[in-house]
């Protein structure tokens, strides 16, 4: 209940906010602009529209999330919206959660709106609705709440650049985190070996929410996978969340 | 009965990259009774503001303790008990005070029905009904600063904690909400004033505690603090220049108010009787006697130039 | 912060206690994840550790990093950049494997369109085989797709003649559901030319009752009677012979005696034929044209004239003049009386399809050969060419292939 009374204010004050409806103008014009690709790509214009509208989608649900999270508690702070807040019977970590909650409605209302963009595009090209895309824009969203969480987390205990720094570097790292597994596994040093693979653990593998490839290539992708990626998701985001929770519990404000 | 805020050597430093302290409060230890307005008092930077976040749980102690109402300071439980107007707050300005205050009713755990009842209630004493539809944005700072009370007060706290709620107010904004206070407190509620603004705590404030970098200097009721041990002041009416240099003698100071009256100061009991024996046998009447009184702000500059004076 | 630090509040323990089976319970749901992807082929194993790296690096942006590249790969394949082609077709393929088009596709340019215009046999059969191995490396990673093992087929049956490599392939693609129905027919040809006669109509048979094909279909008539064609094709291999011999063509020796010897034989090839230029004025009917002439008579000026009486809009504003033409180019009526004008003079009325000319030669050039100098090198190409078919036929004699595998066994059957 308190919870959700944060998270429904977060979320008003969040789709008020200038920067995000521009980012979603730029994403639209990102996403129509696959049309004028299809000119150039010899022979595979669908292809282009998918991959451009589904790589758009992320890259400015990326920019969203991690504007949206870092500044979620930061800007309470400064504000000093948070001393109110607090004031109240609250919990910190229901501040947390309410907070990320309701970001978290707006991404989803971020990622709705363009992926009807990107699906009327996809109807208008081949006038059917590929379900395989429509799952991928379900994975990039929770795939966005777990970048949105880190970028929580960060804000915790760092400045606002050095949130967005950190999430970032740590979104490459977690989209790497294939190769790196592998080049880990052909490394002679047992001790290598073992620290990478924990590292697997600790970093979010972002390439399980990664299904463009099958979307390109009209594979299927098996609804259970679809399940557990989301579930994936959301643990790591629950796991992020109680580590935001610890730092803010600490935290002087 | 139980006091409602009790601080025992509560202390609040920094360590700097160099380990050196540099401490916000000093061994602050206090206690507010029930239905006791408690003015605050002291500079910008003085140490208020730590002080009650602190009381809030907001920040953490380096020493000391603190409780309310008998529970540590911290404790979820505890804050329904307590209203908190920050200083100069800032709240969701796309929010009505309708929206605004129902978003900290839910926050305070109330049934939307009681905060439906509460809010209703509160903007009508804070006198914002008429504006209950219009967004903050669009509000004064006065506006704002009541808003902030109707929020502080709406799971009807018994203590409330005010951080400067005059400040930044143009005179008429003041005088509304001191009055608001003051009905606030003649309803029972405990207050913690705490305001740089000297001559409103002493209108508004039954005991004050004076604080100073971070330092307790002098605390007690407005009577204790305000009146000088020993002397009185005297307003006598019809004297002539024969009176006068007869009282002279018992009085420490006399001044001619106008062609009627006189003002005169004794430094002792006795004085005060040899002056009245005096007046009485002339043609002249003592029309007043009362214990000569400072104001805080005299008091405050003697205390802060003295130093830690007792 | 002091006190903090010393101790372990209750909260940071049960904040710690909640971190640790979340995190148990993550990594159990990851674990089982890996192993989903592993099973629907998710995880790009089997690729070589720099394509991890590469990929590694791009991270979430390999697919559209790779569309990227594809675009820029057709426009050096329009411009014909094939320094850069080759290695952006191998960055794409190595970005997203799964890319079908970029592995028949650049199959095709290292085939074709790199390999028959390159002017070193190394180069040309470096490409051929570069097709080869790209292609077998796209069905490595695609293994449960027709279009590449059709394809691999393909350039096997048509680029290298290696049809008993290329039987394999189409067998391949033919196994995999959804492949079209042309599969089976190149099957077919295949076994034609492997000189399998009886297993090709069998199965032109089979396609004919399926309805693939038409009964009449010339392949299986042509079977029926006895008229297959086993091994290389002659044509093919003249073509071939032809395009690997054209890299010769600055090491075949040219002796002076043998150019001269050409040149003097083949004269006519070489001569400028004789060109006239002349004016004309065109009318309608024989009344004007007889008009013109006598106007002409009077000392009128010819140029002047035609800019005002010709109907010949092509020539009229230029005073009729029709420049420098060789016998043949107008039409024949015209072509014989100018031709027999002399220079300055001017003809008589000439009838054509066009109406009726009068007719002024202005300059004749007579016909003239050219000299050796100014051909020699037309004359030298002329006898490379003889040279290079010559060549051909002799070898395609002898039973020489130009890199053409062996098909062993076929003689025998």
């Amino acid at each position: 209940m308190k919870a959700a009374a944060l998270a429904m204010t977060t979320f008003k004050e969040a789709i008020r906010k200038k920067v995000l409806l521009v980012l979603l103008v730029f994403a639209f014009i990102f996403i129509g602009s696959s049309l004028l690709f299809t000119y150039f790509s010899g022979g595979e214009e669908i292809r282009m529209v998918k991959d451009v509208g589904l790589t758009g989608l992320l890259i400015f649900g990326l920019l969203i999330s991690t504007f949206l999270g870092m500044s979620l508690i930061p800007a309470e702070i400064e504000k000093r919206i948070i001393y109110t807040i607090l004031s109240k019977p609250v919990r910190r970590l229901e501040v947390v959660v309410g907070k990320y909650l309701g970001a978290a409605l707006a991404v989803l209302v971020m990622v709705l709106l363009m992926g009807l963009v990107f699906m009327g595009l996809i109807f208008f090209k081949e006038h059917t609705l590929s379900p395989v895309a429509m799952l991928a824009i379900i994975l990039t969203f929770f795939e966005l709440l777990v970048v949105l969480a880190m970028a929580v987390t960060f804000s915790t205990f760092a400045s606002s650049t050095l949130s967005v720094v950190l999430t970032i570097f740590f979104y490459i790292m977690g989209s790497s985190s294939d190769s790196l597994q592998y080049l880990g596994g052909r490394s002679d040093s047992p001790l290598l070996k073992v620290a990478v693979k924990g590292f697997g653990y600790l970093i979010p593998n972002f390439e399980i929410f990664n299904i463009r490839s099958q979307v390109l290539h009209g594979d299927a992708v098996p609804g259970l996978y679809v399940l557990k990626a989301i579930i994936y998701g959301l643990l790591f985001s629950a796991a992020l969340l109680i580590v935001a929770g610890m730092f803010f519990h600490e935290k002087e404000v | 009965m139980a006091d409602v805020v009790r601080t025992e050597g509560l202390t609040k430093y920094y360590l700097n990259f160099w380990g050196n302290k540099a401490v916000t409060l000093n061994d602050l230890s206090i206690s507010i009774s029930d239905g006791e307005t408690f003015g605050f008092v002291g500079p910008n930077g003085a140490g208020k503001t730590t002080t009650i976040k602190l009381l809030l749980g907001l920040y953490r102690p380096s020493k000391g303790k603190a409780w309310i109402y008998d529970k540590p300071v911290g404790d979820v439980a505890v804050k329904n008990l307590i209203g908190y107007l920050p200083e100069g707050p800032y709240y969701y300005d796309f929010l009505t005070p309708e929206e605004l205050l129902s978003f900290y009713g839910k926050l305070s755990g109330l049934h939307s029905a009681a905060i439906k009842r509460r809010s209703d209630e509160l903007l009508e004493i804070v006198g914002l009904s008429g504006a209950r539809k219009l967004q903050l944005r669009k509000f004064s700072k006065g506006m704002l600063q009541r808003v902030g009370l109707a929020q502080a007060l709406i799971s009807d706290p018994k203590l409330l904690i005010l951080d400067e709620p005059t400040s930044g107010l143009d005179p008429l904004g003041r005088i509304e909400i001191r009055d608001l206070i003051l009905r606030l407190k003649k309803e029972g509620k405990s207050i913690l004033y705490c305001s740089h603004l000297l001559n409103e705590v002493e209108m508004v404030c039954d005991r004050v505690a004076v604080i100073h970098k971070g330092n307790l200097l002098r605390m007690g009721t407005m009577e204790e603090l305000l009146s000088i041990e020993g002397e009185l002041e005297m307003v006598v009416r019809g004297f002539n220049e024969e009176l006068l240099s007869r009282i002279k003698e018992a009085s420490v100071s006399i001044s001619v108010l106008d062609s009627q009256e006189a003002l005169v100061t004794v430094d002792s009991r006795v004085n005060a009787d040899k002056v009245i024996d005096i007046v009485r046998g002339s043609s002249a009447v003592l029309v007043s006697m009362a214990d000569r009184r400072r104001s805080l702000e005299d008091l405050f500059v003697s205390i802060v130039k003295g130093g830690k004076a007792s | 912060m002091g006190s903090l630090s010393k101790t372990v509040s209750k909260a940071q323990k049960l904040y710690l206690l909640a971190l640790v089976v979340v995190f148990i319970v993550t990594a159990l749901v990851k674990n089982n994840i890996e192993t989903d992807r592993t099973r629907y082929d998710m995880l790009p194993e089997n690729l070589s550790p720099s394509d991890q790296i590469l990929g590694g690096m791009v991270g979430a942006f390999r697919e559209i990093t790779a569309d990227y590249l594809w675009v820029t790969m057709d426009s050096f394949f329009h411009s014909g950049d094939w320094q850069r082609l080759v290695p952006t077709i191998t960055l794409v393929a190595r970005l997203d494997p799964k890319f079908i088009q970029v592995w028949s596709v650049g199959a095709w340019h290292f085939g074709y369109n790199i390999s028959v215009p390159a002017t070193d046999i190394k180069v040309k059969e470096q490409m051929i085989r570069q097709g080869d191995e790209f292609l077998a490396k796209g069905i490595e990673y695609n293994p449960d797709i027709y279009d590449l093992h059709f394809e691999l087929g393909w350039n096997r049956f048509d680029r290298q003649l290696d049809y008993q490599r290329a039987l394999p392939e189409f067998e391949a693609a033919y196994a995999i559901k959804d492949h079209p129905h042309y599969v089976r027919h190149m099957i077919a040809h295949t076994l034609e030319r492997l000189g399998r006669i009886e297993e090709s109509k069998k199965l032109w048979k089979e396609c004919i009752a399926e309805g693939d094909c038409a009964p009449a279909f010339g392949n299986y008539s042509r079977l029926v009677k006895g008229e297959y064609r086993t091994g290389v094709p002659q044509y093919k291999l003249r073509n071939r012979g032809q395009e690997w011999e054209k890299c010769l063509a600055d090491k075949i020796p040219v002796s002076e005696p043998e150019i001269s010897a050409y040149y003097n034989a083949h004269k006519d090839t070489y001569m400028d034929q004789e060109k006239i230029s002349a004016r004309h004025i065109l009318v309608s009917s024989r009344d004007a044209a007889v008009k013109v002439l006598d106007r002409l008579k009077k000392g009128e000026d010819f140029v002047a004239l035609a800019g005002k009486l010709s109907i010949d809009k092509g020539t009229h504003e230029t005073g009729g003049s029709l420049g420098l033409f060789p016998r043949g180019q107008m039409v024949p009526e015209f072509d014989q009386a100018a031709f027999a004008l002399k220079e300055g003079q001017v003809s008589g009325i000439v009838k054509t399809k066009f109406g009726y000319h009068v007719i002024k030669l202005e300059k004749r050039i007579p016909a003239r050969l050219k000299s050796l100098k100014e051909v020699r090198t037309q004359v030298r190409d002329a006898l490379v060419e003889g040279k290079i078919q010559a060549n051909v036929k002799s070898k395609l004699a002898a039973g020489y292939r130009w890199g053409v595998p062996e098909i062993k066994g076929l003689e025998k059957k």
